[in-house]
């Protein structure tokens, strides 16, 4: 039951990822989606009673935000007129 | 006794995620998804890691999970703030948007 929920909320972000209409919508689903797979290392973590799957989540939340500032710092860098039609 | 606790934290920690979810899918307006991902990303990963932290008694691992919530709680803010502003600067308007502090100090004309 507990992975039914978690499957129809990674579906939900990523119907959001897909349709969205700025570049920042789809930067955030997939920010959102990077934590969801740390949630599911978190999970098989206590499913199993182990604690070697929480390198896997440290990892994948690191390289999450580190990818989120990467492209937030480089689009903030860019010209205001080359993105106007990505913007809107 | 442990377990149906750990049970219930893992319960409401995948109710907020399907709950950020439906956010991310519904709101109006880039800045207020963003409000969905972040619960998405605070609510599910840290209740989760604390039930991880109440399953194992309270041992040496723990230190493991409180560090990965330390880092969490860190840096998610960060990069939801580094998105909006980048947002903001290239030109994203939210919606229904009554009074404009950003336009007279930084970002102005």
């Amino acid at each position: 039951m507990i992975w039914v929920i978690f499957a129809v909320a990674a579906t939900l972000i990523a119907i959001r990822a897909m349709i969205g209409p700025s570049f920042a919508d789809r930067v955030i689903a997939f920010d959102a989606i990077v934590n969801l797979v740390a949630l599911l290392m978190v999970f098989q973590s206590i499913k199993v009673q182990s604690q070697l799957y929480l390198d896997i989540a440290v990892l994948i939340t690191m390289l999450g935000f580190i990818g989120t500032l990467a492209i937030a710092r480089y689009v903030k860098k860019q010209e205001k007129h080359k993105w106007r039609g990505v913007a809107e | 006794m442990i377990e149906l606790i750990v049970q219930i934290m893992l319960y409401i920690s995948a109710v907020l995620s399907f709950i950020g979810a439906i956010g991310m899918l519904r709101f109006p307006d880039f800045y207020t998804r963003v409000h969905g991902a972040t619960m998405v990303n605070i609510g599910g990963v840290c209740l989760a890691l604390f039930a991880f932290v109440i399953s194992t008694f309270w041992s040496v691992y723990s230190v493991k999970a409180f560090i990965i919530i330390i880092i969490i709680l860190l840096t998610n803010p960060t990069a939801s703030h580094a998105i909006a502003d980048a947002a903001y600067k290239i030109g994203i308007k939210p919606k229904r948007l009554v009074k404009n502090d950003l336009k007279t100090r930084r970002h102005g004309k």
